[in-house]
């Protein structure tokens, strides 16, 4: 595996490359996590929630950023947190994680700085965000509880793992993830369905 | 009832933030009408989540937390245009009832994104592309070759497809297709293609 792809710390990387479930990689998550802060911040807009949420989340958003290779992180980080603020009462804690939703917003936010680079007008991105028929299907998701998802990201392979960051960390079309680690893309593309079908089978068994 | 949906990879793409604006703005047609691939866009943003939990902690500015705090007062939702927005302003005839609205400021550089508008019963102009077209049914239904398909269904056809739909009786067909690639179309169209450069 290409150093570049490694995991950022050493700290990090050994329950993420083994094959053998992890429980959890880190501290931060032993606590509330950041869907709890999400739905103070919505139901008593409580700024002393998010700003444990800005300390929580803010710099990962901002790695992120950096990954992705915007042009100004440090305000697209702003953004994002203030659409946070913004947007706490869209958030539904039986629909998915904190962190999982957070994302979301960090990827739009992405979206919405390069069309604003170019003068491009911006565009409704979650339609999933804006209402009632999202709300039908509510249901506690085994599938989307963190641990759970940490977990089961735990049992693929580096090669698995590997496309499912590029995937989601750097923004690359499947075709540039196929140039970068130099395989046709039809292998990228199995290698990911097949990380995919993996992640769902790891996370039914556990449900 | 949608039964028609989009690749796994897709589906993928859209929750990583790869895809193309035009392509989003499909996928999100058929993700309003569609609880099976909104369960399934939320499983890959929890990886996403998952991902983002466990990144390093970056350094911010020291006062980012101070003017996050001092902007929550004052923090709007910036403008956005919905796509009942796009369907105003001029189409573009394209044989007999049916029309085209070339939506070129919202897709992104690469892809081609239209409305397309048939009447009940009319067909669309007959086409093949350069690249993928995504399409999907706003209102109304449409039939080709292939099957017949309403409103949230979503159809992905690669270059190699040429195909004609026609909206089915009764109802206007309107549908979103975002391309990658131009759009080739045949006849009279492709002169009206040329002449008016959509």
């Amino acid at each position: 595996m290409d150093a570049a792809f490694t995991w950022p710390t050493a700290a990090l990387s050994p329950p993420f490359i083994s094959r053998a479930p992890v429980t959890m990689g880190d501290g931060h998550a032993e606590g509330p996590g950041a869907g709890g802060y999400v739905v103070s911040i919505a139901t008593r807009g409580d700024r002393e929630a998010f700003k444990a949420l800005f300390l929580l989340m803010a710099p990962r958003i901002k790695a992120f950023m950096v990954r992705r290779a915007v042009d100004a992180p440090d305000e697209i980080t702003q953004e994002v947190m203030l659409a946070v603020w913004r947007k706490a009462a869209l958030f539904d804690p039986t629909r998915g994680t904190g962190e999982a939703w957070i994302f979301g917003i960090a990827r739009n936010a992405c979206i919405d700085a390069a069309r604003r680079r170019r003068g491009a007008p911006l565009v409704d991105l979650d339609p999933m965000m804006d209402g009632e028929p999202a709300r039908a299907d509510a249901e506690l998701e085994a599938a989307q509880d963190s641990r759970r998802v940490r977990a089961a990201m735990g049992g693929l392979s580096e090669e698995q793992l590997e496309v499912v960051r590029l995937s989601f960390f750097d923004d690359e079309p499947h075709s540039a993830i196929a140039t970068r680690l130099n395989l046709p893309l039809g292998t990228v593309k199995s290698r990911l369905r097949l990380a995919m079908k993996r992640l769902r089978d790891l996370l039914e068994d556990q449900g | 009832m949608t039964t028609a949906h989009p690749d796994p990879d897709t589906l993928v793409e859209y929750a990583a933030g790869g895809l193309k604006t035009g392509a989003r703005l499909v996928l999100g047609v058929h993700l309003k009408t569609c609880a099976a691939c909104r369960r399934e866009v939320g499983r890959l943003e929890a990886v996403g989540g998952a991902l983002l939990q466990a990144e390093p902690q970056a350094a911010l500015a020291p006062d980012a937390l101070d003017r996050a705090m001092a902007s929550l007062d004052r923090t709007a939702e910036p403008q956005r245009v919905t796509l009942k927005e796009m369907t105003r302003g001029f189409w573009t005839p394209i044989g007999a009832g049916a029309a085209l609205k070339p939506l070129s400021r919202i897709a992104d550089p690469g892809e081609k994104l239209y409305l397309i508008r048939a009447e009940g019963g009319r067909g669309m102009p007959e086409h093949g592309h350069t690249g993928k077209e995504r399409l999907v049914v706003i209102t109304g239904a449409f039939q080709d070759d292939q099957g017949r398909y309403g409103p949230g269904d979503l159809v992905e056809r690669g270059p190699e497809d040429r195909h004609q739909p026609v909206a089915c009786e009764g109802e206007t067909c309107l549908c979103l297709s975002a391309t990658e690639g131009p759009v080739k179309l045949a006849g009279l169209a492709r002169l009206a293609q040329i002449f008016l450069r959509i």
